[in-house]
C-alpha cells in the first residue's frame, strides 16, 4: 500500500482522458480527489457520489438524463459540483427526480452549473452548511403542472443560496422545514407558482433578490422570524397574485423592498407582530391587503405611490398601526411646515371595502358615484375602520 | 315535444354536478390561499347551490369542512394520484398517508380510485391506507395539535 493517501489525485474523464465515463471515475475516486470532465455529452443514467470529491466540468461538459433518469445523487459530505451542464431529467409522478440531489450531506457546494429541462433542479434533503451559488436553471414549461421546483430544500439548515437565476419552474426556490438559511442576490423569474416559497421554516433571511413575472412573488407561510430586505417584486399579475403572500407569519421584518406593478403588493392573513418599513409601493392594484385576523403589525416610513388602492381590509376592526408613511393620495395640508400633514390620512377607501365583499363591483372603479361615496366616507367614516389612519402622513416622498 | 325533452335533459345534466377542471398555476386554494400547482393533489368541494371550492391538497379540503355546514355540501372530489385529471368522490376513494410521498400542505396524503393502487403504493412506500372518515379524523387532530 504505497499509494499516497495524503495528496489528492486528479481524474480526467473524456475521449483523451484516463477514464471514458464519469461513472468509472467516481468509482475509483477517493476522498479529496478531483474529477475533471472534458467537453462532451455524457449519457450515463443515474450517478451516485458517496465520497468527498470535487466534480468539475470543462466548458461544454454536459450530463444528459435522457428524460428518464435522476442524474446525480450525492450521499456524502464535502462534495463540490461545479461548471457542469445538466439536461433532461426524467419526470416522475411519484419520485421527485432532480438534476442534483443531496441527501444527508454537509458542507457541500453546488457552484456555477447550468440546468436545462430539469424536473427538479437542485434538491437538498436533510443537509446543512451547503452553498448553492451562481447556477442558472431554466425548466421546460410546455406542461407546467408537471414541472418541479428549481432549488428545493427539505428539512435543511444553514444553507446559503446566492446569485442564482431560476426560470419557468414550479417554485423558483422552495423551503420546507428549513432553518437559519440565507437567500441573496437571486433572480427568480417567470415561475409557475412562486418565485420563493417558505413552508414551516424559521429564522431565514432573503435579501436583494428579484422576483418578477411569477404567478406570485413570494409566499411565506406557517413560518416565523423571516427577514425580507431590499428585494424587488415586479409584475406579479393575476387573479390570485401577490408580491408577498403572508399567511400565519409572526415576528418578521419587511424592510427596504420595492413592490412595483403587482396585483397586490402584500397580502396578509393571520399575520402578527411584524414590522413593515422603508418600502416602496408603486403602481400596484392594491399596495397592502390586510385581513382582520392580522394584529400588531406596524407599517411606517413607507412610500405609497400611484396604487389603485393603498390599503384594503375586510372589517371595521383594525389592530394594526400605520404611522409616518408617505401617501401620494393624501390631499391634506401642512400649515406649520414641519413636513407632517395636519390631518390624518385614511388609506382604506370605502370602495375597497365594498369590493372585498362584492368583487364584481370593481367595474365601478372609475365612476363618479364612487368618487362621491369615497369623499363622503372620508369626511364622516361610517363603514371603513375608524382606527386605521395614519396620524402623521408625510408631505414628501421618503428617501 | 322534441324541445321538451331537451329541456328535461338539460335539467338532469344541471343537477348532476361534476367537478370542474382546475387551472393549475392559476386558481388559488380556498383554504390556504396557495396557487394550486400540483395536479396529483387537486381537490374540490361542491355545495348544494353549485358553488365550487378548489383546494391544492386533500388536507386543505378536509380542513375546510368546518367552514361549511354539512347539509350544504353536495359532494367532495379528489384527484387520482395515479391518473392526474381523473376525479373521484372522497367517499369512494382510498387514501395513503406515507411520509415518503410529500403532499402540498405537509400531511403526506395521496388519493386513489382503486384500492389495489393504494395497496401497491403502500407496499412500495410504506404508510397507512385510510378511508375518507379516517382522513378527516387525522386532519382534524393535526390542526388541533398545532
Amino acid at each position: 500500500m504505497w499509494i499516497n493517501i495524503v495528496s489528492a489525485k486528479e481524474l480526467i474523464v473524456g475521449e483523451s482522458g484516463e477514464f471514458r465515463t464519469i461513472r468509472s471515475a467516481i468509482e475509483s475516486a477517493r476522498d479529496g480527489d478531483r474529477i475533471i470532465v472534458k467537453s462532451g455529452i455524457y449519457r450515463e443514467g443515474a450517478l451516485e457520489i458517496t465520497r468527498a470529491i470535487t466534480l468539475t466540468g470543462e466548458n461544454g461538459a454536459v450530463l444528459d438524463g435522457e428524460n428518464k433518469f435522476q442524474i446525480l445523487t450525492v450521499k456524502a459530505s464535502g462534495v463540490t459540483v461545479n461548471n457542469l451542464t445538466f439536461e433532461n431529467v426524467g419526470v416522475s409522478y411519484v419520485q421527485d427526480n432532480a438534476a442534483i440531489k443531496l441527501i444527508e450531506s454537509d458542507n457541500s457546494n453546488i457552484i456555477d452549473n447550468r440546468f436545462r429541462n430539469a424536473f427538479f433542479g437542485i434538491y437538498l434533503s436533510k443537509s446543512g452548511f451547503c452553498t448553492i451559488r451562481g447556477n442558472d436553471l431554466v425548466a421546460a414549461a410546455e406542461k407546467e403542472a408537471s414541472s418541479g421546483n428549481g432549488i428545493h430544500l427539505w428539512n435543511c439548515h444553514d444553507i446559503t443560496i446566492e446569485n442564482n437565476s431560476i426560470q419557468r419552474h414550479r417554485d423558483g426556490i422552495y423551503f420546507e422545514f428549513v432553518k437559519r438559511s440565507t437567500i441573496t442576490g437571486n433572480h427568480s423569474i417567470g415561475n409557475l407558482r412562486y418565485g420563493l416559497h417558505f413552508m414551516f421554516s424559521d429564522t431565514c433571511v432573503y435579501k436583494n433578490n428579484l422576483f418578477k413575472g411569477n404567478s406570485a412573488g413570494v409566499a411565506v407561510m406557517y413560518t416565523k422570524n423571516i427577514t425580507m430586505q431590499g428585494n424587488r417584486f415586479e409584475d406579479n399579475w393575476g387573479a390570485a397574485s401577490y408580491g408577498i403572500l403572508l399567511k400565519d407569519i409572526t415576528g418578521s421584518e419587511i424592510t427596504g423592498n420595492t413592490f412595483m406593478n403587482n396585483t397586490v403588493g402584500i397580502h396578509a392573513e393571520g399575520t402578527s407582530r411584524n414590522r413593515i418599513s422603508d418600502n416602496e409601493f408603486l403602481n400596484n392594484g392594491w399596495a397592502v391587503r390586510i385581513m382582520a385576523n392580522s394584529t400588531d403589525n406596524v407599517f411606517s416610513q413607507n412610500n405609497f405611490i400611484g396604487n389603485a388602492f393603498d390599503v384594503a381590509t375586510n372589517s371595521r376592526q383594525n389592530y394594526n398601526v400605520f404611522d409616518s408613511n408617505y401617501w401620494s393620495a393624501y390631499e391634506g395640508y401642512d400649515l406649520n411646515r414641519d413636513g407632517v400633514g395636519d390631518v390624518p390620512f385614511r388609506p382604506v377607501r370605502l370602495f375597497s371595502l365594498l369590493i372585498e365583499q362584492y368583487p364584481t363591483a370593481l367595474i365601478l372603479l372609475r365612476s363618479f358615484l364612487i368618487d362621491v361615496i369615497d369623499a363622503a366616507e372620508s369626511v364622516i367614516p361610517a363603514l371603513t375602520p375608524e382606527t386605521l389612519t395614519d396620524a402623521n402622513p408625510r408631505m414628501r416622498r421618503l428617501p | 315535444m322534441k324541445t321538451y325533452w331537451w329541456l328535461i335533459s338539460l335539467i338532469i345534466i344541471g343537477c348532476n354536478r361534476q367537478p370542474e377542471g382546475i387551472q393549475y398555476g392559476h386558481d388559488a386554494c380556498a383554504h390556504c390561499r396557495m396557487i394550486i400547482a400540483d395536479e396529483k393533489f387537486g381537490s374540490e368541494l361542491i355545495t348544494q347551490k353549485g358553488k365550487i371550492y378548489k383546494f391544492d391538497s386533500i388536507e386543505c379540503l378536509a380542513a375546510y369542512l368546518g367552514q361549511i355546514p354539512d347539509n350544504e355540501i353536495h359532494s367532495m372530489w379528489i384527484t387520482d394520484f395515479k391518473n392526474p385529471g381523473k376525479w373521484i368522490r372522497t367517499d369512494e376513494a382510498q387514501f395513503l398517508q406515507s411520509t415518503n410521498i410529500p403532499s402540498p400542505m405537509g400531511m403526506f396524503l395521496s388519493g386513489y380510485a382503486d384500492v389495489n393502487d393504494a395497496r401497491s403504493m403502500q407496499t412500495q412506500f410504506d404508510g397507512d391506507v385510510l378511508d375518507w372518515q379516517q382522513v378527516k379524523v387525522r386532519v382534524e387532530s393535526h390542526h388541533t395539535n398545532k
